[in-house]
């Protein structure tokens, strides 16, 4: 605002200036030709007498009237002489026309103030008349009047002096009237000429400095443009200036330099035929012509661009361009500024290539890190199931012992496995936040419950103690808040024999008015304590400490990595105090928002209905999925129509509108990402409802394809109620939906990896949930019983590959992924390798559903359910 | 004064071609006047009629050629009619070697000045006034007028000097 303004003022001020000169040129002209008129006038009046001698006149007056006076005189000495007579006829005569003249005269009489002479000419004038009779008559009557003319004459005498003195003093008067009148004049003259001297000076005086001023810029300005020509000259960008047709008025040398011509060779030629490429030229014309014509300019000051530009030589090479606009008085030009970054740019692909190289290099890792994890897994859970079942047979106290060992070795095996998934887990997940309220006592209270077991096989107390006034709830991550407390009290439990672990909650006010209150949790054990030098280490991976202390104390060395890993994910921080042999004491502290409370894990298990009632496609192929899917999606209020493979999926999907697809991946014939595509490539009502992936294992490059197939989103199997009901609403809500920020988060994911069945559970009567496993288990034992003697003979591949499909579908949707993968590997084995063995495969295969089953028969009594199933295999 | 006398000249110059053609003179040898002798001429000349010098009755100067103007004077009331020939006319008739002439009054007013080179508008001596012969009594008989109106380089000092009344010799002067 403030420049604009200051422009206009001295816009404003220059203009004032120039009328203050204008105005002073137009007075000093005015003044000047009013004095040349009048000086003009003056020598005009000069030219033009309008008076005679006036001095001369007055005193022919008197002059003339003592000739007549003397001819008078003269003719009474000799009366009779003709020629006196006519001599005084004459001079009477000449008197007389000599009062007319007087009389008449107009420098006596123009005037006014004057003394009126008129009464003495009337006087004067009178005699005269009396006389003309004997003037004019003969010489007798003349000479016989001439006393009588005397009589006149003496009359007349003192009346002519008087008449001469008047007219004198009356001329004096009017000559003094008019040399005061000439004196000011001149007076007038001089102040006029004096002020038209002072206004020149002004006016000279200001040229002079406007010279100056003029002179002043001209130097700034030469300045300013040497500077200019400098700075053109030395940058290291190319600088072009053109004009609104695209010639090039500016080259410089860098320009030259990157482009390869020489000023004179660019400047006057058009930009386009100059740098812009072939394949550029048409949209370079449609933007001239378009700013031609509206004066819409895309390029033109809008900041960097990086474009393509040719160099002389033909070759097109990467720029960074800006332009903009300046206004000169010969009209707008563009300048840009061109910069070469080829070189910039292959570094740039260089790093871009390396950053895929090493992102790549991690995923493989991470993925290796997975797949061997899982891998291992199963030979494991196999181990541990026969370990299982060993136990129940018949040992003596050796062996017993030895299966002991065993067992407890490969318990420790297996939580390392699981620690090393959960790493990989959560340094390949970037997720958000998953922010929501709860109670925190709850959630303390909750951890605790869950380790209750573990705490009394350690013969520890647990306590909770809530420090400070409670508040009503709080606003943050629950999850991975509960799972860094489970850690830590785990932790604690396990390092603590015989003693006690106590759990504090403190909510702490903001340090500075724009902070966050933070909670911190401090979890105190009196074990065995960390050493000071040891205390720095236990939060990096893969540290234990000399387990001198206690052989019993099992771990990976990941647990506190973990902890550390989520506490920075949710912001807080974390850290120890302890003394060994006296205890620990583990502090989190995270920022939080307090809110009113409304824990949900507080709330009843039944599910309030939350958004609104669906109308949905399930595409699925395995009945035990089926079942459950369905269970969730009409507990939650929606309507579901199955289909049991893809082909299935796409006639149904072809035949009724859906708000949204449930779409399994692997299903035999067409799978999930064939349906998808022949969904969207189709004319189907279907054609646009959001379609969403249901899959046990989904890898990043495997999610690019399905989001290729055109799906929406992908829910990862085991299915959670929360996520089933958190992704339907999200693509199925309006836009204006008020309840957009539902909370979905009941049934947050649970630890450990039959989560699956802990859904199930949650989700199911204990009836039907026993019924379910029970129906699984027993039907999975069918299958390897059928499998195990068709296997034998390779005429029964086909039937054998299929029991396998359908096993590894419903190991899939029970979460046991282990079983499922082996089951998958087998099958891919079976339809692809013409070696494979299948007996071994099978008694493979029949292995893993022993750990499964195992598994699987524990999981269920942790919830309370006792399966009645049958022994399996028969033959053990 | 001079540049505007050169103005004037070239003025009478135009003018004096105009009335040459209309009425051009005949230089014929003076007769003698046979009415009152109202001017007389002498000096630098070569017509005269009486002695050394040109004598002139009312009916010879008539003989010259009248030329008739209307102008107000500073010396009369109101707009006057003047009839009269040109000083010209009156040099000319008597073979004026010069132009510079000294001209004399009755009432002893004398003047020097050079006679215009050429013919109207310049001096005339009028005769009448307002059609009347003029009388002594009323800057008569003889009057060398101007036409003041006509051309302010008729109206300075020298001219009003100039305009001599009651005019009754004319002396041709040496050059």
């Amino acid at each position: 605002m403030l420049p604009v303004r200051s422009v206009h003022r001295k816009t404003y001020l220059k203009g004032a200036r120039i009328a203050v000169v204008a105005t002073a040129l137009a007075v000093a002209f005015g003044v000047i030709l009013a004095l040349s008129v009048n000086v003009f006038e003056k020598q005009k009046r000069l030219q033009t007498a309008n008076s005679d001698s006036v001095i001369w006149t007055l005193s022919q007056l008197e002059v003339e009237f003592l000739r007549y006076s003397s001819a008078l005189h003269e003719a009474l000495l000799q009366p009779e002489d003709a020629a006196t007579l006519a001599n005084l006829r004459q001079k009477f005569d000449i008197f007389f026309s000599r009062v007319t003249t007087v009389e008449n005269a107009t420098a006596l009489r123009t005037n006014v103030g004057t003394e009126s002479v008129d009464g003495y000419f009337k006087d004067i004038r009178a005699v005269l008349t009396a006389a003309i009779p004997l003037i004019d008559a003969n010489d007798t009557v003349l000479a016989a009047g001439l006393p009588d003319l005397m009589d006149g004459y003496r009359t007349l005498s003192p009346v002519v002096r008087e008449v001469s003195l008047k007219n004198l003093q009356n001329f004096t008067q009017i000559s003094t009237a008019a040399r005061y009148n000439v004196l000011h004049t001149m007076q007038v003259l001089g102040v006029v000429t004096f002020a038209m001297i002072i206004v020149l000076v002004a006016l000279s005086f200001a040229l002079f400095r406007l010279a100056a001023v003029n002179e002043r810029n001209a130097n700034k300005q030469r300045s300013l443009a040497a500077r200019v020509q400098t700075i053109l000259d030395t940058a290291l960008d190319a600088v072009l200036v053109v004009d609104r047709d695209g010639n090039v008025q500016e080259f410089n040398g860098a320009a030259t330099a990157i482009f390869g011509y020489q000023p004179e060779e660019a400047i006057g030629a058009n930009l386009r035929d100059l740098i812009i490429p072939e394949e550029y030229r048409r949209g370079h014309d449609i933007g001239m012509e378009r700013m031609r014509r509206t004066g819409e300019t895309r390029l033109i000051g809008g900041g960097r661009i990086e474009i393509e530009a040719l160099r002389k030589d033909g070759t097109t090479f990467p720029v960074e361009l800006s332009i903009e606009t300046a206004h000169t008085p010969q009209g707008d030009v563009y300048v840009s500024f061109i910069r070469d970054i080829s070189a910039r740019k292959a570094a740039e692909a260089e790093i871009v290539e390396a950053r895929d190289r090493a992102l790549a290099g991690e995923r493989t890792k991470s993925r290796f890190l997975a797949v061997m994890s899982h891998e291992m897994r199963t030979p494991l859970n196999g181990l541990l199931g026969m370990l299982d079942l060993i136990r129940h047979t018949r040992m003596d106290e050796k062996q017993s012992f030895y299966v002991q060992n065993m067992e407890y070795s490969g318990r420790v095996l297996m939580d390392l496995i699981n620690n090393v998934l959960d790493l990989t887990k959560l340094e390949t997940e970037v997720e958000a936040l998953n922010i929501s309220s709860f109670d925190p006592p709850g959630l303390v209270q909750e951890v605790l419950a869950s380790l209750l077991g573990l705490a009394r096989k350690n013969e520890n107390d647990l306590s909770f103690d809530w420090v400070g006034n409670p508040v009503p709830g709080i606003k943050t991550d629950r999850a991975r808040l509960r799972q860094v407390l489970l850690n830590l009290v785990n932790n604690a439990i396990k390092f603590t024999k015989n003693g006690e672990v106590i759990v504090e909650a403190e909510i702490h006010e903001p340090v500075t008015p724009a902070g966050q209150p933070e909670l911190e949790l401090r979890v105190i054990d009196s074990g065995c304590g960390i050493a000071a030098e040891d205390q720095k280490r236990i939060f990096d991976d893969f540290e234990t400490i000399d387990d001198t202390y206690d052989r019993n104390v099992e771990g990976s060395g990941l647990g506190l990595g973990i902890v550390r890993r989520l506490v920075q994910m949710i912001r807080g921080s974390i850290g120890v105090t302890s003394e060994p042999g006296e205890g620990s004491m583990f502090w989190v502290r995270i920022p939080i928002r307090i809110e009113a409370a409304e824990d949900s894990f507080e709330a009843p298990v039944v599910l309030p209905q939350k958004g609104k009632a669906l109308n949905l496609l399930m595409v699925e192929d395995n009945m035990i999925n089926r079942r459950v899917l369905r269970e969730m999606l009409e507990s939650a209020g929606h309507t579901v129509s199955e289909a049991h493979d893809g082909m299935q999926g796409v006639e149904a999907a072809n035949a009724t509108a859906f708000d949204a697809i449930l779409m399994d991946i692997s299903m035999p014939g067409m799978d999930g990402v064939a349906a998808t595509r022949a969904i969207r490539s189709g004319t189907g009502p279907n054609k646009m409802t959001p379609i969403i992936a249901a899959t046990a294992h989904a890898l990043p490059e495997e999610i690019e394809t399905f989001t290729e197939a055109g799906m929406n989103d992908v829910l990862s199997k085991p299915i959670i109620r929360a996520e089933l009901n958190k992704i339907l609403h999200y693509w199925t809500a309006d836009e204006d939906d008020d309840d957009a920020d539902i909370d979905f988060s009941e049934g947050e994911k649970e630890d450990g990896d039959n989560s699956f069945l802990a859904a199930l559970a949650r989700d199911l009567p204990p009836e039907e949930m026993r019924a379910l496993v029970e129906r699984f288990v027993t039907e999975t034992d069918r299958a390897f019983d059928a499998l195990v003697p068709l296997a034998q003979s390779e005429e029964n591949r086909k039937e054998v590959t299929s029991i396998v499909h359908k096993t590894a579908g419903s190991a899939g949707s029970f979460g046991l992924d282990e079983l499922h993968a082996a089951l998958a590997e087998a099958q891919t084995q079976l339809k692809t390798n013409p070696d494979y063995n299948m007996p071994e495969g099978v008694a493979e295969l029949s292995q893993a559903w022993l750990g499964a089953r195992v598994e699987i028969t524990m999981m269920m009594l942790g919830y309370g359910i006792n399966l009645e199933l049958e022994p399996w295999p028969l033959s053990a | 004064m001079y540049l505007t006398d050169k103005f004037m000249r070239g003025a009478l110059v135009a003018s004096a071609v105009a009335f040459g053609a209309l009425a051009p003179h005949s230089a014929a040898a003076l007769d003698a006047p046979v009415g009152p002798v109202v001017l007389s001429v002498k000096g630098n000349i070569t017509e005269t009629n009486n002695g050394d010098q040109a004598d002139f009755d009312t009916a010879m100067l008539e003989a010259l050629g009248i030329k008739e103007f209307q102008t107000t004077t500073i010396w009369t009331e109101g707009t006057k009619t003047f009839e009269g020939p040109t000083l010209r006319a009156i040099l000319e008739a008597v073979g004026a070697k010069s132009d510079n002439i000294r001209a004399v009054a009755l009432n002893d007013y004398a003047i020097e000045m050079a006679a215009p080179a050429e013919d109207y508008p310049g001096p005339v001596i009028a005769l009448r006034m307002d059609g009347n012969a003029m009388p002594v009594r009323n800057k008569g008989p003889l009057w060398l007028v101007y036409p003041y109106d006509s051309d302010p380089a008729f109206r300075t000092e020298v001219v009003y000097a100039n305009s001599i009344w009651q005019l009754r010799n004319i002396e041709v002067q040496e050059d």
